[in-house]
């Protein structure tokens, strides 16, 4: 009789161990889930982390490239001393092919910036609003870095004078 | 007569069926308890091996994508000390590039309206370049319907003078470049 009571005892206190055991790996469990969760939204900033470095690679592949693009621009649009010749001839000719004859045209060579000579052409010519307008035009519409810096514009009682500032970039 | 038996044992006698059934249901609990419990157990180590593996491996990526970062920033700022002067002055001849004297004149066309003359235009490329003009009106509403249009421009009217014949204004404002 003692015996069997024991084992009884025996077992009951098992049980109360073992349950006691899955009660806390329940705790456990759901304590490590919180703490997974919080190491899964470190992951996701990590998502955007790798956002920000996809951002950061594309600009240092723009700034990387950049002595490149520099050199391209030059290239592209910054004149030679050949090809400023050849412009300086371009501006006659499509000053005269608008009816537009300058009575003299200053060149002021300026100094230099980063090997790029900024050159300034001043000239004054007259004629109707409509030719003025049509070599203003051509000049914007060429790709070479020359720009008017101003255009000073006086009407007469036919005729347009127009005053014109054109700055023009030699590479060196 | 009736027979009297006596019970000589020294402990009380047990139910054997029901003494094992008890032990039964005791084992049975505490098999099925101790199941759930390594139930439990193994299920979080499975997810701690597959978390353990994805995390390991996010944690390498994120150390080698710091140290590139820290480097790319560094690389970065020694090229923009570097090459910024001469991307700035690219990019403020492409500015003045971009500028477009044909677009202000369209658009003094459109603004001017019948019976009004410019008298004198100036226009200057540059960032907070302003239009300059000297104009003379028929009549001084004509003025103000051109005033009206400029508003938005940033106007200025520098002058205002009224003779026997015209209206005359100075005044200047400013235009954004339509093509950028």
């Amino acid at each position: 009789m003692k015996k069997s009571k024991l084992l009884v005892t025996a077992l009951l206190g098992v049980l109360a161990v073992s349950a006691a055991g899955c009660l806390f790996s329940f705790v456990y469990v759901s304590w490590q889930d919180l703490s997974r969760q919080s190491r899964w939204r470190a992951a996701r900033d990590f998502a955007q982390q790798e956002k920000a470095a996809q951002a950061l690679e594309r600009e240092y592949r723009d700034w990387r490239e950049l002595p490149l693009r520099l050199q391209e621009f030059r290239r592209d649009n910054i004149f030679t001393m050949d090809q400023f010749a050849a412009f300086r001839r371009d501006l006659d000719s499509r000053l005269a092919a608008c009816g537009l004859r300058p009575p003299r045209i200053d060149l002021n060579f300026g100094g230099i910036r980063g090997n790029i000579r900024k050159v300034t052409l001043k000239f004054s010519a007259e004629g109707s609003y409509r030719d003025v307008k049509k070599f203003i035009h051509g000049m914007e519409t060429k790709t070479k870095m020359h720009y008017f810096s101003s255009v000073h514009l006086t009407p007469g009682a036919e005729t347009v004078k127009g005053a014109f500032l054109l700055e023009v970039y030699l590479g060196e | 007569m009736k027979k009297i038996n006596y019970n000589l044992a020294v402990r009380r006698k047990i139910d054997g069926r029901a003494f094992a059934l008890t032990l039964a249901v005791l084992l049975l609990a505490l098999v099925m308890l101790n199941g759930i419990t390594l139930w439990n157990l193994a299920r979080l180590q499975s997810q701690d091996r597959a978390e353990k593996t994805a995390i390991g491996s996010i944690s390498q990526k994120m150390a080698a994508m710091n140290q590139r970062t820290l480097e790319q920033r560094n690389e970065i700022a020694a090229w923009q000390k570097a090459w910024n002067p001469q991307l700035a002055h690219a990019n403020a001849l492409i500015m003045r590039k971009c500028f477009s004297y044909c677009a202000r004149l369209d658009f003094l066309e459109r603004v001017c309206g019948a019976g009004m003359r410019v008298r004198q235009l100036t226009i200057l490329n540059e960032p907070a370049g302003r239009i300059t003009m000297a104009v003379s009106a028929m009549a001084q509403n004509q003025l103000v319907a051109l005033y009206k249009k400029l508003l938005p421009y940033q106007l200025v009217i520098a002058q205002e003078n009224q003779s026997a014949e015209s209206y005359q204004a100075s005044l200047n404002f400013r235009m954004e470049d339509e093509k950028k």
